[in-house]
């Protein structure tokens, strides 16, 4: 063997092995429709079921409710695949490509579109129309959910809906005087107020780093009014100037109020901030209550809604439910509606969203007094019943709508935090994915 | 001696192929050294050359998970987009180029020093190597871990020293200012790279014969000439072989930088591989991200191919 040819065998061999793991096995999806369940009568079958929020203030309330159902059906054992929230998404994509899916799975609202075009997803309407409490959940969650989707089939039933809000510590605010924020310039003053860097407190977190889009949006919208996150030709409302009003007020807030770290916060650095006594208010939902009450007592800290818009109202994102879906790849999709539907159930959504402090979606949970008795849950309750709280409904339906929040915002907010861009390029920048994305969507739409 | 030859392979057929003979026993013989190596072929194949080919493929291809409508062929489509639309790719490229130069370097010579000290006799050396070569032995992600605490602008151990001693006078977010979190990095692969080196160039300088070394102490050369003239030459195809696997490894490093920093703040730490796991595996742009791949393997193979023209490696041997 030549010198040349060794040198460039050594070489190549050296360098493929940096290749082996991008490769991609599988061509194109192909699901075929589940038929009904392969299951002969009194048969066990076992159903695999992935949580995609997994952790160790979540895992162990699906414990209980997996070991109540095996109990009241014999016949089906159910897999518990825990995933966490990180990195579900990447897992289920994978498994779509490797067509290696579980029967049942918790599926976010945003993740619909997405799945149910690469058709990973089964239509649950033949069972769900056939179900006896299908009057009691939440209709307008149900009605969100099929509109998201380009056949209007319902893919997910939701079982639980999440609100943004402040969280605070109301012992510092007491100490210090200072009311808890009802105006958007009341927050701003407040952080100020709140901030003492020689007890090494900040007023405020920032969710600089992964998720932290999410978070950004709905404060945007929350504080503008605005309401139709596309106009009428098709122009994103996103690089509207009252966001940019309200993103340099709010970004101003970084490093003087805030950590410097928060470029780089992700969710579980924000609520270690807010938990451990370094900051006196975040904003997240009302699911992190399940932290808080951990480490906090409960004189020491409460949920805010943000404040009214400057319109005057309370405006609120749509499509903030998480549910759970059957895999078109299920040999079990009976036994697999079953555990769904256990979980859709009064007892199952009231015993899981007491213990992780959020809000069912059916009518009978609502009315329990542990609901009427939390206060988080109520502050969530006013908004949401407020006659005057408007909703807007961002573009989940596109396919990439989750990927551009990942892939343009978060990095683009990051590069507003450290300096490198301004407001106004990072929002028009948002803005023109989002344009792009819904145009792209709406040309295969007319195609087909 | 042509001769001997004939006897010596008769004598070796003879062991194990007395029950066969004519011309069943030379296809036996012709076929046995590939049945052999089959499962090593089917596993290379499996596992190196199909998933390579893939790669290959799709990246002449449009597959974007998030956007499934455009799948299909793309012919050279995802190459243009990379060099004349993609100013991340040379933003990635460039930060990969400081990555693995500083890498290699520094961890070069940190190692070849550690290696020259613990070459040396003195007391608890044993201790020492063993100790010297410990970050080695830690996994990617521990050591990920392990530093993102110390470097916590909280609770780190390392602004706490410096505070303590009076060094800086508020705490620094490492991982998050972007003029401290690319030199943070470094730090903490250097602590995890520079055992490689040391242990490899320490084998290395055991297998340099002592007699050299008497002589040069002879003719009475001095140290840094006996290690110019004598270490350094018997060292050259280690320090080669090692500098170009270390290139290829630091250049394909991920764990550490996208569990410290996930790329970020910013981008300021997304290196070329870093781009490929964020277009392939987050962003499930699986074309692009083959794309992306490929460039890196073209820079990689050509990089391999200068380097070891360059550097002669082995020329002494074959010559």
């Amino acid at each position: 063997m030549s010198k040349k040819v060794h040198i460039i065998l050594t070489s190549t061999i050296a360098t493929s092995l940096m290749l082996a793991g991008c490769g991609n096995t599988t061509d194109q999806t192909v699901i075929t429709d589940g038929a009904g369940s392969q299951t002969k009568p009194g048969e066990k079958v076992t159903i695999v079921f992935w949580d995609e929020n997994a952790g160790p203030q979540r895992t162990p309330f699906y414990e209980e409710l997996i070991k109540q159902f095996e109990e009241a059906n014999l016949t089906i054992d159910v897999e518990y695949v825990g995933m966490p929230n990180k990195s579900a998404k990447q897992k289920y994509d994978a498994a779509i490509a490797a067509e290696d899916l579980p029967d049942v799975g918790g599926v976010q609202t945003t993740w619909l579109a997405d799945f149910t075009i690469r058709g990973a997803l089964l239509p649950m309407d033949p069972y769900f129309d056939q179900w006896s409490e299908k009057d009691k959940l939440n209709k307008q969650a149900i009605q969100s959910n099929r509109d998201v989707v380009q056949d209007k089939k319902l893919y997910q039933i939701p079982n639980t809906t999440n609100l943004d809000n402040l969280w605070y510590r109301a012992d510092w605010y007491k100490e210090a005087g200072v009311t808890p924020p009802v105006t958007w310039d009341d927050f701003f003053a407040g952080i100020e107020k709140m901030t003492d860097k020689s007890k090494n407190r900040y007023g405020f977190s920032i969710r600089g780093g992964k998720g932290g889009s999410f978070q950004l949006q709905r404060l945007m919208y929350a504080y503008s009014g605005i309401t139709d996150y596309f106009d009428a030709s098709g122009k994103s409302t996103i690089n509207d100037p009252k966001h940019v009003e309200f993103m340099k007020k709010y970004l101003g807030l970084y490093k003087t109020y805030t950590p410097e770290s928060d470029i780089t916060n992700g969710y579980k650095e924000m609520v270690a901030g807010f938990d451990t006594g370094a900051v006196a208010m975040i904003q997240h939902n009302i699911g992190s209550y399940g932290e808080h009450s951990k480490s906090l007592k409960p004189e020491q800290y409460a949920a805010l809604a943000f404040p009214k818009s400057l319109n005057g109202n309370y405006v609120v994102e749509g499509f903030n439910t998480n549910g759970y879906s059957i895999f078109k790849t299920t040999k079990h999709p009976d036994e697999a509606w079953k555990f769904i539907s256990f979980l859709a159930s009064a007892p199952s959504q009231s015993y899981w969203n007491k213990q992780i402090g959020q809000l069912p979606t059916h009518e009978d949970a609502i009315n329990e007094d542990w609901f009427k008795n939390a206060q988080h849950i109520q502050e969530a309750v006013k908004v949401l019943n407020d006659p005057n709280t408007l909703y807007y409904y961002p573009s989940v339906y596109t396919p990439d709508y989750r990927s551009i929040l990942d892939q343009v915002v978060d990095p683009g907010l990051q590069a507003v935090m450290s300096g490198k861009n301004t407001v106004e390029e990072f929002l028009n920048e948002w803005a023109a994915a989002m344009e792009k994305s819904k145009k792209q969507y709406e040309q295969h739409i007319n195609k087909k | 001696m042509p001769n001997d030859l004939p006897l010596q392979e008769e004598s070796n057929l003879n062991v194990h192929s007395t029950p066969r003979s004519g011309k069943g026993r030379t296809d036996y013989d012709k076929w046995i050294p590939y049945l052999f190596i089959s499962p090593a072929i089917v596993l290379i194949v499996a596992f190196l050359f199909y998933p390579l080919g893939n790669v290959f493929y799709y990246s002449l291809q449009n597959y974007d998970a998030s956007q499934p409508y455009y799948n299909g062929f793309a012919g050279l489509d995802n190459f243009v987009r990379i060099f004349t639309q993609d100013p991340q790719f040379f933003a990635s490229l460039w930060v990969s180029a400081k990555w693995v130069i500083s890498q290699v370097s520094m961890q070069l010579v940190a190692g070849t020093l550690i290696a020259l000290l613990l070459n040396q006799t003195f007391r608890f050396r044993t201790f020492f190597r063993a100790a010297a070569f410990t970050p080695w032995a830690i996994s990617g992600v521990l050591t990920s871990v392990m530093w993102s605490l110390m470097y916590n602008e909280h609770m780190g151990v390392i602004n706490d020293l410096l505070l303590r001693f009076g060094l800086i006078d508020q705490k620094i977010a490492w991982l998050a200012n972007i003029e401290t979190v690319f030199a943070s990095v470094i730090v903490a692969e250097l602590w995890r790279g520079i055992p490689f080196f040391a242990i490899t160039i320490l084998a290395a300088l055991q297998a340099i014969p002592e007699e050299l070394y008497e002589a040069s102490k002879v003719d009475g050369a001095s140290r840094f000439k006996t290690f110019l003239y004598i270490t350094l030459p018997h060292l050259k195809n280690t320090i080669v072989l090692t500098t170009l696997l270390r290139t290829v490894w630091e250049f394909n490093n991920v764990e550490l930088i996208f569990n410290l920093t996930g790329g970020g703040p910013a981008h300021s730490t997304t290196t070329m591989t870093m781009y490929v796991a964020e277009q392939a595996i987050h962003a499930n742009n699986f074309g692009y991200g083959s794309a992306l791949t490929v460039v890196a393997f073209g820079i990689l193979l050509a990089f391999a191919v200068v380097y070891l023209k360059v550097s002669r490696f082995e020329r002494e041997g074959e010559e």
